[in-house]
């Protein structure tokens, strides 16, 4: 257990290989993340195509990528990066605080310095929220808490085994059947 | 039946652990090997199979985008907006950088014989492309031979040379010096040299003659060895013509 590193690796050396559906999966995985971190520094959509420059000079230089990181750690700093080089070049310098790459995750000082309500991103995320946070209660008590469990206080399915007092099998099978509820509500908005 | 159906609960469950780092390493593997990236889907697309398995691929990586976006709302970790595309954005970027790439170099290869430009939105394939190689390689090949040749002949006619000096050794001086007449005068037909001793070693009996006229010999030598490098057309200023030979017999 507990081979995400492992997983991203394997993930990681295919990609350089040229597999691109690998790459693929790690776009997949890391984009919500890259997003909320790119748009820390830059606003609107423009943090959408930082992010996505972002991803490509990522994959650009996966070769130099040596493994001695995490790749989500490796990621982030090619993403700060970017987030950086276009507000240097648009002179856009609003993120005056220099930001540490382990802290640039939970680094919230920039909302501060931008405009991030405009009515649509508004919607949607906010219609987005609702949703799923209406499909979670309306979720079995069994399979809530053992979402929720994982997802808001960060649990491992051993501590939510220890917790709840099941196997870890069981944990691990309500979280798949709470996601898959949720999916099926957020899936008729996406499409 | 909906794409959805294809992917058993058991993958599913595999992508949902994924997520969250609790699969084994058989568990990984087969995520990544069989699930989210077939690696038949390389092999041939063009199979039914294959492609009912590269469905399933895909529908299994939507899943798991879709998995990490209810994780993303409910951390609170969502940008500014919420892009289903974005993926798709990503890899179709870098699929066009990545032919772009292999047109420019391309292009690189070709841009010194390519006499003419083409015009946006014309789709003729590039044919020259090959041809402008052989006609390189052509050209490479004449200026190789041409070199070699001329470095033959320039050989085989230099006074100095190891053939020159091994047929001068066997021979009298009288003979010596015609044939090396007529060698210089086959490079430069209208003129004929006068006979000079060379680098050749000298018999005993000549040693005196040559030393007496010393001055008078590497003069002579010099004249002999460097007139054939001029070409026919030009007469060095030190030889003397004395007459023109025919060489159609």
């Amino acid at each position: 257990m507990g081979s995400d590193n492992n997983n991203d690796k394997e993930l990681v050396a295919r990609a350089k290989e040229g597999d691109t559906k690998a790459f693929d999966v790690l776009v997949q995985k890391y984009q919500y993340k890259v997003l909320n971190l790119v748009s820390r520094y830059v606003q609107g959509d423009e943090a959408q195509d930082v992010a996505q420059e972002a991803f490509i000079k990522a994959y650009r230089g996966l070769k130099n990528f040596r493994g001695d990181s995490a790749f989500y750690t490796w990621l982030y700093r090619v993403a700060v990066n970017s987030a950086k080089n276009y507000l240097m070049s648009s002179g856009k310098r609003k993120a005056k605080q220099q930001v540490d790459i382990d802290n640039a995750e939970y680094f919230d000082e920039a909302i501060l310095l931008r405009d991030r309500h405009t009515p649509e991103h508004m919607l949607q995320t906010e219609e987005l929220e609702v949703k799923v946070f209406e499909a979670i209660s309306n979720l079995p008590e069994d399979l809530k808490i053992a979402l929720t469990l994982r997802e808001m206080d960060g649990m491992s399915y051993e501590d939510i085994a220890d917790t709840v007092g099941c196997p870890i099998g069981t944990v691990r099978s309500r979280i798949f059947r709470a996601r898959e509820a949720l999916d099926k509500v957020i899936k008729t908005l996406i499409d | 039946m909906s794409s959805d159906e294809q992917i058993n609960d058991n993958d599913l469950e595999l992508i949902s652990s994924s997520l969250d780092q609790q699969l084994s390493e058989f568990e990984r593997r087969r995520l990544n090997n069989n699930i989210l990236t077939n690696k038949t889907n390389n092999a041939s697309k063009s199979h039914p199979e294959n492609d009912e398995i590269a469905s399933v691929s895909d529908e299994a990586v939507k899943k798991l985008q879709r998995y990490s976006l209810i994780s993303a709302i409910m951390k609170k970790e969502c940008g500014d907006s919420i892009d289903a595309n974005f993926s798709q954005r990503v890899m179709q970027a870098i699929e066009n950088q990545s032919v772009s790439e292999e047109l420019d170099e391309a292009d690189i290869s070709t841009i010194s014989f390519n006499f003419y430009s083409r015009q946006k939105g014309d789709n003729r394939p590039k044919r020259t492309y090959g041809m402008k190689q052989v006609a390189g390689l052509a050209i490479a090949v004449s200026v190789a031979t041409l070199s070699f040749l001329s470095f033959q002949q320039y050989a085989q006619t230099r006074p100095d040379s190891e053939h020159f000096i091994s047929s001068t050794q066997t021979n009298s001086w009288e003979s010596r010096s015609d044939s090396a007449v007529e060698r210089m005068n086959k490079i430069s037909p209208r003129v004929e040299f006068a006979p000079v001793q060379l680098n050749a070693q000298p018999s005993r009996n000549t040693i005196q003659d040559v030393r007496s006229h010393a001055l008078d010999h590497e003069i002579e030598a010099y004249i002999y060895n460097h007139s054939g490098y001029a070409s026919g057309r030009i007469v060095s200023p030190y030889s003397e013509i004395t007459k023109l030979q025919d060489h159609s017999d």
